[in-house]
């Protein structure tokens, strides 16, 4: 498993966590939310960003988590 | 899909909408038509209304409407032969005489058929008078390669007054920068699409009717930076407040202060305005790809379905119509998406439940392959497996063969294992990825597993549920079942069939043979496919062991089983088997007349076949073989230009033999050799029994070059050792054997005695006489008389070559004699001069062939156009469509078809665009 953080423009509610591969969202206080949750492999990580490519969010950052937390 | 034909149609918006001629005439440009149009942005833009306001704005134009084919594109379509279907079906919608072949190619499917299916959609359209544009919507949902690939062949063909226009999330894999280059790409983006605050005024006030200040339309255009899906949300609570400025001022100072999410702070606030029911209502149905009133209210468990679908089209609210009656609606995707994750967020739980329903709802109509994701989404992979088994033969008939793979892989392995039908169906995907072992689990498991007659949902835990109407009474079976319990029934004779294949995959003959005869005794007399399957592998049996009566009488009942099965091209591609089978009994002239009548009942076919190249090519190694080398030329040019989606993967290798064959009896040799490198590299083992090793045939040209140390490597490499009793599959190997020794002889005459390889031959040709291998016995008795003559007895050797003579005379053997070069010509030569002798006549008709070998012809292509073709191809080179040039020569559309079908064929081209290219390179144009 690797970790990804995922930065999105806007404040996502949680209840879009379960659509997004159980993907922990936090809102920041610069107005984005970041999303963050391992992933077995680079598919997943990609269905995460289809998922928040249908419901119109903004891509921001992604980054990889170098150590699971 | 439960509305037929909603995909294909182009969407009706009901409200105003709002005029966007800045993007709409960007794609008017009178100087060119573009060739793709490209709308790519995100979610929720309003790509899709953009290109329904362009067809409309061209269609107000100048007299000059576009035919409009529309696709919404969905899972299902990457799929290539579900994106071809709706493709054609789509360009049917405009023209209903286009296509029709193009449907008809792709009925028959079989390998490669994808190309032939494109070329003759493309000949269509280029006949169609004035402008065409093909709409794909949603393509970013297109995931496959093939289907990717089809689009760029689509795109680098399309007739000039053709244009393609895409709508996607992501920019698709289509050369992009090669259109953009050649200035033939119209692109919209997401800053183009974004409202501007003069088009979002136009949107909230006029097309919605509010009364919103310029501060506030201007608040809002920012604060949803143009996003169509945020202003058209806005809207609508900004209408819960009031509609006007004074109403709404809060909501847009609160709205505009937030950072949150767009989507979710208009959703919220859009459903706290709504009715408790209504509400409701939105996030039960949210789970539903399609809407209808009876469906929703096997949702909602309410009565209300079709009013409140009635009452959400009133008044815009996320609902999109699908069909004319406006029976069927779907959400906006976005919306949808929106309120499924609120349905989780408030009722963890509930989706389950309601997916069940919804399967339910679709199972009782028998609608299983729209029933079957959902019962998958509720996690009720039993209930899933048992609507896949009844969906299998639909599944099958309509080739959707990746929703096949894709459920398959979405169900646990125990569930699978549980019953046969899709055990089997697993079995037959790790024959295709060559796992012998795992076809064997499977196909263990579906014989152990117990047939499907136990209650629904029972044995996988999914918890007792079941529709409505399955609780209420126990209804007779449905077709649906009972074509199941058919296939059920039929299982046992095709898992044996299965069992044999493995068998003849690991070189099993006696296994082989036992598994299809009990295949056979299994089959019921209509069960054409395993009957056919059985009988194939024991005449493949038959052949292999050398049983040629067996193998000719069983492989006749496979192909007429196959035919009966309504397989065409399997049954005229069987030919190819059948007609070696006579050949190794000398019976060309039965190979020939088979070729040749599968040839012809392949023409009747629109299209060639997946296998007619292969025909052409076992017609010309028999022409080849009866010394009649420009007829098989023009046959392996023939296969040629077909290319590779006329032949089967296990048949490529045969052009390059049959070529070798050719450039041999020219005397080419060399050249013959490299034609044999390349039929080893395409040659797959394990399909049919390999009866003239490739290696073995470049040995024996080898030999006749003189390049005796290769042929020793060859005999090395394979461990060919002299055998005195040589079976059937090994006696090609062992008289290339026996030549080898006898060429070596020839070299150095000190080279020990031919004795015992004389002795072995007698075997040869003994046993070859008593089990009907014609064509092994002429090869054998070739051999010995060549043995004899170095030998120094030239008497015996005259007297062998005499009889084989003899009956070459019947058979019509030539180049048998003839490769084999100076020696047989000088033996010949002997025979002939002494009338006495049978075959005389044969010989002199074999040496005047060898005198005088046909001129190797090679045609340059393209110059055997006519006058008239090469008008018709100068004025396919021009931007004028198919019609304007049909105006132009005084013809018909179809004259004009005629004319340009012979330039393709004469080209060796399928499409316009292609010809052109292909003139060009010739200097033809």
């Amino acid at each position: 498993m690797t970790g990804y953080l995922i930065r999105v423009g806007g404040h996502l509610d949680d209840h879009w966590s379960a659509r997004l591969d159980g993907f922990a969202i936090t809102r920041q206080a610069d107005g984005t939310s970041t999303l963050c949750g391992p992933v077995r492999d680079q598919a997943e990580l990609h269905g995460v960003l289809a998922g928040l490519r249908d419901i119109g969010a903004t891509l921001v950052e992604l980054r990889r988590l170098d150590a699971d937390p | 899909m439960a509305v037929p034909g909603s995909r294909l149609r182009v969407p009706v918006p009901r409200r105003r909408l709002v005029a966007r001629s800045r993007l709409t005439g960007r794609l008017l440009d009178p100087a060119s038509t573009p060739r793709l149009v490209l709308v790519a942005a995100p979610a929720g833009f309003g790509k899709t209304t953009l290109l329904v306001q362009w067809l409309g704005s061209r269609a107000d134009g100048a007299g000059d409407a576009p035919r409009a084919a529309w696709l919404s594109l969905d899972e299902g379509d990457a799929d290539l032969h579900g994106f071809l279907s709706h493709l054609i079906a789509a360009v049917r919608t405009t023209e209903t005489d286009a296509g029709a072949d193009a449907l008809a190619l792709l009925g028959r499917g079989g390998d490669g058929a994808a190309d032939q299916v494109l070329a003759s959609l493309l000949n269509d359209l280029d006949a169609l008078a004035g402008p065409t544009v093909i709409v794909l919507d949603d393509y970013h949902v297109i995931d496959t390669d093939a289907v990717h690939g089809v689009v760029t062949a689509l795109l680098e063909d399309l007739p000039p007054q053709v244009t393609l226009a895409i709508a996607t999330r992501m920019d698709p894999p289509l050369s992009l920068s090669r259109l953009r280059a050649r200035g033939e790409l119209a692109e919209i983006r997401a800053a183009d699409l974004r409202f501007t605050v003069e088009e979002a005024a136009g949107f909230l006030n006029d097309a919605l009717g509010l009364a919103l200040d310029a501060g506030q339309v201007a608040a809002l255009e920012a604060r949803t930076e143009g996003w169509a899906a945020g202003l058209q949300l806005a809207g609508l609570a900004a209408r819960t407040h009031g509609g006007d400025a004074q109403g709404a001022e809060g909501f847009v100072r609160g709205f505009a202060g937030s950072h949150r999410f767009v989507l979710d702070y208009l959703l919220d606030e859009v459903l706290r305005g709504l009715p408790d029911e209504l509400r409701d209502f939105l996030l039960a149905t949210s789970i539903l790809g399609e809407l209808t009133g009876p469906l929703c209210d096997a949702l909602t468990g309410r009565a209300d379905g079709r009013e409140a679908l009635e009452a959400l089209d009133r008044a815009n609210l996320f609902v999109v119509a699908l069909d004319e009656g406006r029976q069927w609606f779907r959400y906006h995707r976005l919306f949808a998406e929106a309120l499924r994750a609120q349905l989780g967020a408030r009722e963890p739980g509930r989706a389950a439940a309601l997916n069940r329903a919804a399967a339910d709802w679709y199972a009782a109509r028998a609608l299983f392959t729209d029933a079957i994701p959902y019962a998958l989404a509720a996690g009720a992979t039993g209930r899933a497996a048992d609507l896949f088994e009844l969906a299998l033969p639909g599944l099958r008939r309509n080739r959707q063969d990746h929703s096949l793979r894709r459920w398959l892989r979405a169900l646990p392995d125990d569930v699978i294992g549980r019953r046969p039908l899709l055990a089997t169906l697993r079995a037959w995907g790790s024959l295709s990825d060559a796992d012998l072992d795992g076809v064997e689990a499977w196909l263990d498991a579906a014989q152990a597993g117990p047939a499907t007659d136990g209650p629904v949902g029972g044995p996988d835990g999914d918890g007792a549920f079941a529709g409505p109407d399955a609780e209420t009474w126990n209804p007779p079976p449905t077709d649906a079942e009972r074509a199941r319990d058919r296939e059920l029934r039929e299982l046992p004779a095709m898992i044996e069939v299965y069992r044999a294949s493995v068998a003849q995959a690991r070189g099993d003959v006696p296994g082989t043979v036992a598994r299809a005869g009990r295949a056979l005794e299994l089959a019921g007399p209509a069960d054409h496919l395993a009957r056919g399957a059985a009988a194939g592998y024991l005449g493949l049996a038959a052949w292999a062991s050398g049983d040629l009566v067996t193998a000719v009488d069983t492989f006749g009942d496979a192909v007429r089983s196959l035919r009966a099965a309504g397989n065409v091209t399997d049954a005229l591609g069987a030919t190819v088997v059948l007609a070696q089978m006579w050949v190794a009994r000398g019976r060309l002239d039965e190979a020939r007349r088979l070729y040749e009548r599968a040839l012809a009942a392949a023409e009747r076919q629109p299209g060639p076949l997946a296998t007619t190249g292969d025909l052409h090519v076992g017609l010309a190694g028999v022409l080849c073989e009866l010394g009649e080398d420009e007829a098989a030329e023009r046959h392996l040019r023939a296969a040629r230009e077909l290319g590779a989606a006329a032949s089967l993967p296990e048949n490529r290798h045969r052009w390059y033999l049959v070529m070798a064959g050719l450039l041999r009896a020219r005397g080419d040799v060399d050249a013959a050799a490299a034609m044999l490198d390349r039929a080893e590299a395409l040659y797959l083992p394990g399909f049919f029994p390999d009866l003239q090793p490739i290696p073995a045939v470049r040995a024996r040209v080898a030999i006749a070059r003189g390049r005796l140390p290769e042929a020793l490597g060859w005999a090395r490499d394979h461990r060919v050792v002299a055998d005195v009793e040589a079976t059937f599959p090994r006696l090609y190997d062992q008289l290339t054997l026996a030549r080898l020794q006898v060429a070596r002889r020839r070299a150095h005459p000190g080279a020990g005695a031919l004795g015992a390889v004389i002795e072995r031959l007698d075997g040869m040709v003994s046993a070859a006489e008593r089990a009907g291998w014609v064509t092994a016995w002429l090869d054998a008795s070739v051999v010995r008389a060549l043995a004899y003559r170095a030998a120094g007895d030239t008497e015996a050797a005259v007297g062998d070559l005499s009889s084989a003579l003899g009956r070459s005379t019947v058979t019509g053997h030539c180049r048998l004699f003839l490769d084999e070069g100076v020696p047989m010509l000088e033996l010949l030569g002997d025979v002939a001069r002494r009338p006495e002798l049978a075959g005389g006549e044969r010989a002199a008709e074999l040496l005047a062939i060898a005198s005088h070998p046909a001129a190797a012809s090679g045609d340059a292509g393209g110059s055997a156009l006519s006058e008239r073709e090469l008008e018709v191809l100068r004025l396919l080179a021009s931007e004028s469509t198919g019609p304007e040039i049909a105006r132009r020569l005084f013809v018909s559309v179809n004259t004009l078809r005629t004319h340009t079908k012979h330039i393709f064929t004469k080209l060796e081209v399928n499409t316009r665009r292609a010809a052109v290219r292909r003139a060009r390179e010739l200097g033809l144009l």
